[in-house]
């Protein structure tokens, strides 16, 4: 559907955008944006659909179709689009306490559902929405007002959890780093199936120990997906905070349509149709 | 009316024969209806089988049915069951086992067998031919012994039979359960896409329509939990693709969430509660109508919801298809509230009824604009005049707005200006539905004049329009189909003439009753209450309902 060509700014919707000065997440928009229109895809053909957060504003702002759902539920919700419209490109995005506590259970099934969607995580270590309380990514000894001796329970590893459950893309990003994490994005909305891309997508307000100069001098850029389990774990092991795409496989969709959809709009006769069925 | 019943233990494929002895009857063109004791058959130990058979000709099945002609019995156990209910002592059956059962009308038969044996009593007793059930046994059952043990079972019913033949009326009859008419009609209705997780007694309907959607280029998607299955319901349903849930009370309760965003963000949704025993996970093979207020009230804040409740089977099939039409119109949760009798129960009818319910409605996608937008700087949220707004779906150019559970502006944006949206955005949501247009909201059965009327809806139907027809000089029947938002001018009409008003639901608490109080004022009221969690018969519905009215009667005199 490339009629017109299409840039980054055919897809913003001129609604103010009320992030921190700094956050992390208006990087992440702008990449989404960018890796959109680089595939020339029209804004009107995305559904881009948000949990809630800081992160989860960002349906608003995205000047094509999209659901600003509820805590944790984003990858429902992308997964009903798609699983009954698959024309469309669909991206899920959420923050950590969004996709990995209160919503973990249902990034498991996405992963070995394997529906041709996109998600995409503002990992920041906390949870910015709520004034700075400790979320699952936050390291063990985090303090805040929920940990005030210091986090212990041990942090979810989110590319670990997603490739235990089967995904076939797995990529991690980083805010600070925009020409990277464009083509990132740009690469698991290629991917024919579901793709996780975990970023790092600092909270300047609570959590500033894991700012932008943490991550500048953390990361590790990984040039090629590892191809099997071992190397898989070995570079996603802590300390290593690998950036690029770590895993990539190529899996059926669990649900491939088979036939063109029929309505009694097309001159089927349901009735009669209906009829076979029955004993 | 012929009524039969088998009672066994479970694994002795008690509700298998039962299936055979239901596709005779159908193949013959007899409407009926079946009942089964779900219970015992999940938890193991005795099973039991019902069938009530219509006389040649007659189109509505019957309701279910307190009087027994005829029962074949395992044990004793079955003998104390249905000794009381038999119309003629002399008419049960049984292994050598029982010590009950008349001694002539005993039979010798392998437990697992048994259920071939009473096949053939039955269908010797109710005159159905010999081939005919021989065919039957063969497609079920191989093998000389089976034929055997049907023959000889055939012989001792025979024997029993006062000039009962089953001839073949060359009607076409359809047997289907209430899920099964959910299933059919949301075909109709233009779904094609289904998410669903298995609750008792809603999971027939994720079964259906597995095997139904998939040559009509649908799918369904078994979920991981209810929230899922609302949620992903809900972003098809965004995305411009009719869709429902159906589920029972625990995977309701977790969709409750979604109800409230539902509600917010106004996607259209069906939402199906085959309500069955509570609280909790309760009884989950027991009928119960106790969800009702949560139904009602189920959600944080405050929205715009209706209310259906399907009479009986073939009007599951109307209604959903009604449903869906109404929720894209008023763009909010439309819940039908089933009971796990009407969900489960079996009934044999007339295809050309089917086929007549299924044609009943057509797809009205409401103010639902599936191609282009004729409209520039569209506003997802506005309303012409507090019409229902346009919505439009993903491909559209121009169309694209976010739908946010966050409190928003015509737009769908966040973070507006409270003060301005809640007095006329929110308001014009809450009370989108305050009044609906609704052609069926309750069905009346009878005469107007008769002095006694019954309310009631979901399984109770069936016994209140039986009731009716056994007594019309005394009963009228009311049957809710709109619960909510209620139909206060349409109850009040109903009830214009009546002395005595009963409002029968199987729960505890008279939900039914509170919910349409607004519509009883000034009336001599009475609640018919059950929440054993069984259906009632209808023998004892009518003894029940005239021991209210002896009691009143009892009161006015002393
Ligand atoms: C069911 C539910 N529980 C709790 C909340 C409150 N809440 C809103 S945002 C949030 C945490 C968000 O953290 P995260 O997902 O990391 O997003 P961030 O704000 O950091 O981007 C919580 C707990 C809610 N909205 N809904
Ligand atoms: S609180 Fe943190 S996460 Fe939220 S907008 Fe501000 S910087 Fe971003
Ligand atoms: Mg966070």
């Amino acid at each position: 559907m490339a009629d017109t060509v299409v840039t980054a700014k055919d897809y913003m919707n001129g609604n103010p955008i009320t992030w921190c000065p700094g956050c992390g997440d208006f990087s992440v928009l702008k990449c989404m944006h960018r890796a959109l229109a680089s595939l020339n895809i029209q804004p009107e053909d995305t559904v881009l659909v948000s949990g809630i957060g800081c992160s989860g504003k960002i349906g608003h702002y995205h000047g094509g179709y999209a659901i600003h759902g509820t805590h944790g539920r984003s990858l429902p919700i992308a997964q009903g689009v798609k699983a009954s419209r698959p024309d469309l490109t669909v991206i899920a995005a959420g923050g950590d306490g969004d996709g990995y506590g209160i919503g973990v259970g249902h990034l498991v099934h996405a992963a070995r559902r394997n529906l041709n969607i996109t998600y995409v995580v503002m990992d920041n270590g906390v949870y910015g929405n709520t004034k700075g309380q400790t979320s699952p990514t936050s390291p063990l000894g985090y303090q805040s007002s929920t940990t005030p001796f210091g986090n212990a329970d041990l942090p979810i590893n989110p590319l670990l959890l997603a490739w235990a459950s089967g995904a076939s893309f797995v990529a991690q990003g980083f805010s600070g780093d925009a020409k990277h994490l464009e083509n990132l994005i740009a690469q698991g909305v290629q991917h024919e199936g579901f793709s996780l891309i975990n970023i790092f997508s600092p909270c300047v307000v609570f959590n500033k120990a894991q700012g932008y100069d943490f991550y500048r001098q953390k990361i590790n850029y990984i040039e090629t997906p590892a191809s099997n389990a071992q190397d898989y774990v070995g570079v996603i092991t802590p300390p290593s905070m690998p950036v690029g795409v770590l895993w990539k496989s190529y899996q059926k969709d669990s649900l491939p349509a088979k036939e063109p959809r029929q309505s009694k709009a097309e001159g089927t006769d349901i009735a009669s149709y209906l009829r076979s069925k029955l004993a | 009316m012929k009524t039969a019943a088998l009672f066994g233990l479970t694994g002795q494929g008690i509700e298998t024969a039962g299936e055979i002895l239901s596709n005779i009857m159908r193949s013959q063109g007899y409407t009926h209806r079946a009942w089964r004791d779900f219970s015992t058959i999940i938890r193991g130990g005795h099973t039991a089988f019902e069938i009530y058979i219509s006389e040649k000709g007659e189109e509505a099945p019957p309701p279910r049915i307190e009087t027994i002609d005829i029962a074949v019995v395992w044990d004793d156990e079955g003998a104390k069951r249905y000794l009381p209910r038999m119309a003629d002592s002399a008419m049960l059956f049984g292994s050598m086992n029982t010590t009950m059962v008349p001694e002539e009308n005993r039979g010798e038969t392998p437990k697992l067998g048994f259920n071939v044996w009473s096949l053939g009593v039955i269908a010797g007793y109710l005159g159905i031919p010999f081939p005919l059930l021989e065919d039957s046994i063969n497609q079920h059952f191989a093998g000389e012994l089976n034929q055997n043990l049907a023959h000889r079972g055939y012989i001792l019913g025979q024997f029993k039979n006062k000039g009962n033949t089953v001839t073949n009326k060359l009607s076409d009859l359809v047997t289907i359960s209430g899920n099964d008419a959910l299933s059919l009609g949301a075909i109709a209705g233009d779904v094609r896409h289904y998410f669903g997780y298995p609750i008792t007694p809603a999971s027939e309907i994720l079964e259906n329509l597995t095997k139904w959607l998939p040559p009509l280029g649908g799918k369904t998607v078994q979920v991981e939990d209810e929230m899922a299955a609302i949620y992903a319901a809900a972003g098809a349903s965004y995305a411009g693709e009719r869709t429902f849930v159906a589920s029972s009370g625990p995977g309701i309760a977790l969709m409750t969430e979604a109800l409230s965003y539902l509600g917010a963000t106004e996607i259209p949704l069906v939402i199906i509660d085959n309500q069955r025993g509570g609280p909790s996970t309760g009884m989950p093979t027991k009928t119960e109508q106790s969800d009702l207020q949560h139904l009602r009230y189920a959600g944080h804040g405050e929205f715009a919801r209706i209310i259906l409740t399907p009479t009986d089977v073939l009007d599951c099939i109307a209604v959903i298809q009604e449903a869906l039409n109404l929720a894209d119109y008023y763009q909010c949760p439309v819940i039908l509230a089933l009971d796990l009798d009407l969900a489960v129960r079996r009934v044999s009818l007339p295809w050309v009824a089917v086929e007549q319910a299924i044609r009943s409605v057509t797809v009205d996608r409401g103010p639902t604009l599936l191609e282009s937008l004729p409209i520039e700087d569209y506003a997802r949220f506005h309303s012409v005049d507090g019409a229902p707004p346009v919505r439009t779906v993903p491909g559209i150019k121009g169309g694209g707005y976010v739908a946010s559970g966050d409190e928003h502006d015509e737009k769908g944006f966040m973070e507006p200006d409270f003060k301005v949206v809640r007095e006329t955005h929110h308001l014009r949501r809450l009370h989108k539905a305050d009044q609906i247009e609704y052609q069926r909201p309750l069905s009346i059965i009878g005469n107007m004049d008769a002095p006694v009327a019954i309310i009631g809806t979901g399984s109770m139907s069936e016994l209140i329009e039986n009731l009716v027809k056994r007594q019309p000089e005394q009963y009228k029947g009311v049957l809710l189909r709109q619960l909510h938002p209620v139909p206060v001018e349409s109850i009040v009409n109903a009830l214009s003439e009546a002395k005595t008003v009963i409002v029968a639901e199987y729960n505890a608490t008279g939900q039914i009753r509170s919910m349409i109080e607004s519509a009883l004022v000034d009336r001599q009221i009475h609640s018919l209450l059950r929440y054993n969690g069984e259906h009632y018969t209808l023998e004892e519905f009518q003894d029940s309902v005239t021991s209210i009215l002896s009691a009143q009667k009892e009161l006015t005199r002393g």
